[in-house]
This record gives structure tokens, C-alpha cells and sequence, in this order.
């Protein structure tokens, strides 16, 4: 697996973010370099603020401090239509899918590709949304409703909706949770596959060790609301942290469930 | 300062409202133009509320026509029933009674789907998708309501009128002609544009507060509750307090 140069260029700079809700303040002071080109994976137990963290990279939540900048242009100075405009390089899947429920699978994942300039024909997207389906295991169910998927299915078309425009830069906010374990081999290789054929960036959250060390260029580590390390997937699995030690382990005692 | 966390509550909703008002006026002269989603709402709000509506307005005309033959009649002026049930149903009782009926039937819907959609994060989906999601989910449903109010309206005058008539004429035995005659004798084009125009800025009204309350939804399936109730609730209260200040400014 190709490293990138440390080098290489930064796609998204993000310096001392901070966000709270209320009284509750879920990221104090984030600081994080994504680099051109490469597959960053945040781990992270739940409530960590590994999914405000990814809202923040496509502009979905304002910080209250710090700054997000991408392809060096700072989120916050762009107005609304700007923003809604400048999120045409992203592509970005969540957590339950977030299919729109009133369409047809096959309409949520043409819906990106119908309101993209220049202009596609019909046979070029339904083509495309063919091939996506195909891409993520799902061949022929096209015509049904969201509603009568499962949750794993409703997932993987969310997915499918996120890479339609071969993006250059992908959001997962856990892509393969509750899948099995093939459907999630099946995601992690569309994610290499998508690195290596188009370059695009990607960061992707995830609690799935395996898959985090699959597709993973460098790996980060989020906890509390700041990042605990950020290293390559070899020294991330040799380290000797025990706060990472734990979260890799998996053991219910230690530095991290301490408070 | 306990006044000031007083107003707090209605203060905040019609920040909402003005503030999905504005990006309504914003954006709807931007292109795509939605037409397909334009006219699916119309069927949905318009289409759909008819029967509402004219029931509505067919029993109003009718228990109007009940009530003021009695009182007409104790001083002997039953010949104005005509004109007193087609000026009410025209200038005031159709509009804001349809709007009302509509409030319960479209600002309660919207608000469930549109917060739905929020808890479901298909909103920050519409967002990820390069989409304005007032653009795309709420400009067609604004549009829609404020077209389709007045055409509705319009309807339920007309119904409400027969309402009257009916009663009048087979149940008191009032002569049909005279009656009719009474009903656009005192009537001018004026009382007829201002009650439609009231329930175009009703239709407006009360699809910007659904939605609103909707696009404002958090806190899941409880909170989408809250949110149909509230717009249900606040979309009414719009309805009656502007109804007001329209027939002020108006007459």
C-alpha cells in the first residue's frame, strides 16, 4: 500500500476546533492534517465527537472556534450558497443511510447525479446507478423503496449515493457497521478502489479495527474531543500508548474509561 | 427580568418563521426550477383539502343562515339573510375558517415530514448533495400553499352561499329568488378579492410555520411530535392574529 510522502499536499487543515452543545463540550481543540490523496481512518469510541468532527469537514456544523480549511479555502468564509455549491467535490455517507425515503433506491442514487452540471442523459445515469449498485452488492433492487430495505442494504445504497460523482473527496461516517463481515470487505475494497483509480481523499469513521487497518493510510485516534494520535496503521498497532492500547485490546479497564 | 424569559418563546418562533420566510424570497428565483415538485405539492395541499373545505364551509353557511334568520326575524328583517350570510362566508368566515381547517390538514403534515426528514438526517443529506434544502423541500411547498389557498376559497364561498340558500329556502321557506337577489344585491367585487387575498397570505402563513417548525425539528421521534403539534398550534395563531390586522389594514 503507497504511502503519500509527508510532503504531499494538505487537503483539509483543521486547527484548534471546538464545538459544544449546550453545556456540553464535545471538541476541545482538534487539530488535524488530511493529506491529498490518502485514506484517513478516526477511531473512536461512541460519543467521542468522531461524527461532529466529520460534520465539521463539509461545513454541516459551525465551529465555535478554530478554523476547517479545504483545498485552502476556510469553510466559514463562504456564505450559505457558496458552501452549498463548494460541496460539490465531497461525497459523503451516514450513519443510517439518510436515504431520502420518499424515492425509489435507484432515484436517491441518480439524485446527485441529475442535479450535477453539465448535465448527464438519462441512459448515462442510469447506467451510473447500475454500476453503483453492482458496486456495493445490490444488483436489480433499483425500483424499491427504502422502506423495504435493511438496515445493512440501506447503508450500502447511502454509500452508493456518496460515491455516484466519483467525488475527490469522501466522508464515511461508519460505513460498515452491522454489515457482514464480506459486505464489509466488499466496502473497504470500493474505498481503496476509489483511491487508487481516482485519487480521491477520503476519511472514514469507524470502530472496526480490521477495517480501519485495510483501507487505512494513516489512522487517528479521537478521544474526549481531542486527537489522541494520529500515525501510520504499523506504528499504530505497535504502539505502546495505553490509552490506544486499550481501544485496540478491547479490555473494559483502562486509561480511557477512567475518569 | 422574568418578563424577558416570557417572551423568549414567541420571540424565537417568529425569528424561525422570518428567518425560513427570508430564505424562501431568496431562493426561489434561482434556478432548477422545480416544476414536477411544485405541482405534486399543489395536488397534495389543494387537490386533497377540497373536501375539507367545502364541508367546512357548506356546514358554516348553513348553521349562519340558522342563526341569523332567528335573530333577523325578531325584528323583522329576515329579508337580509341573504346578504348578511354572503358577506360573512365571503369577506371573513371562508377564508379563516378554510385556512384553519388547511392548517390542520397541510401544517401539520409538513411539519411531520420535514422533521422526519431532520431527525433522519435526510436534511444534511439534501446539504451533502449540493442541495438547499428550503430550496428544494420548502420554496415548492410555500409556492403550492399560497397559490392553491385562494383558488379553495373561492370554492368555499360559493358552497357556503349554497349552505345558506339551502337552509333559507327549503328549510325556513324563504323565496329562492329574493333570496339569491338579497345575497349579491349589497355585495361588491372588493369583499370578494379581500377575503381571497387573506387566504393567499394565510397559505403563505401557514406553510412557512409548518415548515419551519419542521426544518427546526430536533430530538427525535418525540421531537417530531412536538414539531406537528407546534406547527399545527402556532400555524392557527398566525392565521387569527394576522386575520386581524389584514381586516384592519383592508377596511
Amino acid at each position: 500500500m503507497a504511502v503519500p510522502s509527508h510532503r504531499s499536499e494538505i487537503k483539509i487543515h483543521v486547527r484548534e476546533l471546538r464545538k459544544s452543545f449546550g453545556a456540553k463540550e464535545v471538541l476541545r481543540g482538534v487539530d488535524l492534517d488530511v493529506r491529498a490523496g490518502e485514506s484517513l481512518v478516526i477511531l473512536g469510541g461512541s460519543g467521542t465527537g468522531k461524527s461532529v468532527l466529520l460534520k465539521h469537514l463539509i461545513g454541516l456544523l459551525h465551529p465555535d472556534a478554530g478554523k476547517v480549511e479545504v483545498d485552502g479555502v476556510d469553510l466559514s468564509t463562504l456564505d450559505h450558497a457558496e458552501l452549498i455549491d463548494f460541496r460539490r467535490r465531497y461525497g459523503m455517507s451516514f450513519q443510517e443511510g439518510a436515504l431520502f425515503d420518499s424515492m425509489t433506491v435507484h432515484d436517491n442514487i441518480a439524485f446527485p447525479l441529475r442535479r450535477s452540471r453539465p448535465k448527464r442523459s438519462r441512459r448515462e445515469i442510469d447506467t451510473r446507478v447500475a454500476d453503483c449498485l453492482d458496486l456495493v452488492g445490490l444488483e436489480g433492487q433499483g425500483p424499491k423503496m427504502p422502506s423495504e430495505l435493511s438496515g445493512g442494504m440501506r447503508r450500502r445504497v447511502g454509500f452508493a449515493r456518496a460515491i455516484a460523482l466519483e467525488p475527490d473527496i469522501l466522508l464515511f461516517d461508519e460505513p460498515t457497521t452491522g454489515l457482514d463481515p464480506v459486505m464489509t470487505a466488499v466496502i473497504d475494497d470500493v474505498i481503496l478502489h476509489l483511491k487508487e483509480s481516482l485519487g480521491s481523499t477520503s476519511v472514514t469513521i469507524t470502530h472496526d479495527l480490521n477495517s480501519a487497518f485495510r483501507i487505512a493510510d494513516r489512522i487517528a485516534m479521537i478521544h474526549r474531543g481531542t486527537i489522541l494520535a494520529i500515525d501510520e496503521p504499523e506504528a499504530f498497532r505497535s504502539t505502546e500508548d495505553p490509552r490506544i492500547r486499550q481501544f485496540l485490546d478491547g479490555r473494559a479497564q483502562g486509561p480511557l474509561t477512567d475518569t | 427580568m422574568s418578563w424577558v424569559r416570557f417572551l423568549e418563546v414567541p420571540l424565537r418562533e417568529l425569528g424561525q418563521v422570518t428567518l425560513v420566510l427570508g430564505r424562501v424570497l431568496a431562493w426561489t428565483p434561482r434556478p432548477p426550477y422545480d416544476v414536477g415538485q411544485l405541482l405534486q405539492q399543489m395536488v397534495r395541499v389543494g387537490i386533497a383539502s377540497v373536501p375539507v373545505v367545502l364541508l367546512t364551509a357548506l356546514f358554516t353557511g348553513m348553521v349562519m343562515a340558522l342563526q341569523i334568520f332567528t335573530v333577523l326575524s325578531r325584528f323583522g328583517a329576515e329579508g337580509y339573510v341573504g346578504s348578511i350570510v354572503g358577506l360573512a362566508m365571503v369577506r371573513e368566515l371562508a377564508a379563516v375558517l378554510g385556512a384553519l381547517m388547511i392548517a390542520g390538514r397541510c401544517a401539520s403534515a409538513m411539519g411531520a415530514e420535514l422533521g422526519t426528514m431532520r431527525v433522519t438526517e435526510q436534511i444534511d443529506a439534501l446539504e451533502v448533495l449540493a442541495t438547499d434544502p428550503i430550496h428544494y423541500l420548502v420554496v415548492p411547498r410555500v409556492w403550492a400553499t399560497t397559490i392553491m389557498l385562494p383558488l379553495l376559497i373561492a370554492l368555499a364561498d360559493a358552497v357556503g352561499i349554497f349552505g345558506g340558500y339551502f337552509v333559507s329556502v327549503i328549510v325556513m321557506g324563504a323565496n329562492p329568488v329574493t333570496y339569491m337577489e338579497t345575497t349579491f344585491q349589497y355585495m361588491e367585487l372588493d369583499d370578494l378579492t379581500s377575503g381571497l387575498i387573506k387566504a393567499a397570505v394565510f397559505g403563505l402563513l401557514l406553510s412557512v410555520v409548518g415548515c419551519a417548525k419542521g426544518y427546526y425539528t430536533s430530538g427525535g421521534a418525540e421531537g417530531v411530535g412536538r414539531a406537528t403539534t407546534q406547527a399545527v398550534v402556532t400555524a392557527s395563531i398566525f392565521i387569527l392574529v394576522s386575520n386581524f390586522f389584514l381586516t384592519k389594514l383592508m377596511f
